[in-house]
């Protein structure tokens, strides 16, 4: 995959420059469609010939001899999680998007891989959680009941 | 709230820590000293019981419920500390109601066995908060070896919701029948 610096269509390609630093994010479309089922990357920066997560060497000719470093993106499957939900209530973090922290201060792609898949059954599982958790205190509390009436002698305090 | 809460939390970790202790000791020894200690068993366990209390309820505060119920990490949180605080409620109520009979025969090590796990539940409750403030452990790694992904929501499936409830409900009908069976002597 190959572009311009600058292709000649600003409205829908970021002109981009030599020494320019910019956000990048990848995604996979899955049948090369355009919405659901498909892989995202966290953003990174991109140094274009300057410091940056990705760097991009600059070189001379048609091609580079592909020697210079790499960078491994890993992409994961985000779910339906709109950008609605993650400024609601709904999200703990949506008071640090309203301040401009970066995604990757406190999620891995690891976790948002799990969270967007948990996204789509959240009422269910928010369901099923509550009902484990009484059941949990339920037992303890059995156990006590049982325990406790079995052996209800005292001997001193 | 959070920063209360992470102050609050202190307390009833140090407490059932050394409860524990307390417990395990009194469990191995009947020596004088480990007598001793028991004998602060109660206060220190109600103090802890307190303390927890105190810190699950302002752990409360920190998200609106709608945010803290949505979010797996959180829920994790939040059903490790409910169980921690019932689990050690029970160990107070225990010690409580049977005296220094729960050092007699097997129950002494039934007593060590629950404060063990208490303080497991307390050590993951404790992770889990960790986690929603941005401040990992390695313990994580080994609740992942167990097949526990601490990012996923735990919760188990209806079925086994139903067996637990059916076990509560034979533990509670043994512990009665328990009692009148003694009672009818």
């Amino acid at each position: 995959m190959r572009r311009r610096l600058d292709t000649g269509n600003p409205l829908d390609d970021k002109i981009l420059r030599d020494q320019g630093a910019y956000h990048v994010a990848f995604s996979v479309h899955r049948d090369a469609q355009q919405e659901r089922w498909h892989y995202v990357s966290l953003p990174f920066t991109l140094g274009l010939n300057r410091p940056a997560e990705i760097v991009a060497p600059k070189f001379a000719g048609d091609a580079p001899d592909w020697k210079q470093e790499w960078t491994e993106v890993t992409l994961f499957y985000p779910g339906q999680v709109s950008w609605p939900h993650l400024n609601s209530k709904r999200h703990a973090g949506a008071e640090y998007i309203k301040k401009g922290v970066p995604v990757r201060y406190r999620h891995s792609e690891a976790q948002l891989a799990h969270y967007g898949v948990e996204a789509e059954f959240a009422d269910a599982i928010r369901r099923q959680w509550l009902l484990t958790m009484l059941a949990g205190v339920l037992l303890i509390a059995g156990f006590g009941v049982a325990v406790n009436l079995l052996r209800s002698r005292r001997q001193g305090v | 709230m959070a920063a209360y809460h992470v102050v609050l939390v202190h307390f009833p970790i140090a407490l059932w820590m050394t409860a524990t202790l307390a417990i395990v000791w009194r469990a191995l020894s009947d020596g004088t000293l480990a007598k001793a200690v028991d004998r602060a068993l109660v206060p220190l366990l109600t103090l802890g019981l307190l303390a927890g209390i105190a810190a699950y309820t302002v752990g409360l505060m920190v998200w609106p419920w709608e945010t803290i119920s949505s979010t797996p990490l959180g829920r994790n949180h939040m059903l490790l500390a409910t169980w921690t605080t019932a689990y050690w409620a029970l160990l107070l109520a225990t010690r409580w109601i049977q005296g220094e009979a729960v050092w007699d025969g097997v129950m002494r090590w039934v007593m060590a066995g629950l404060a063990i796990l208490g303080s497991v539940l307390l050590g993951i409750t404790g992770t889990l908060g960790g986690h929603l403030v941005g401040i990992y452990t390695e313990v994580s790694q080994v609740l992942r070896l167990l097949g526990w992904e601490v990012y996923t929501t735990f919760y188990v499936p209806t079925l086994t919701l139903a067996v637990i409830g059916v076990v509560a409900l034979l533990l509670i009908g043994l512990g009665l029948w328990g009692r009148s069976a003694r009672t009818a002597q």
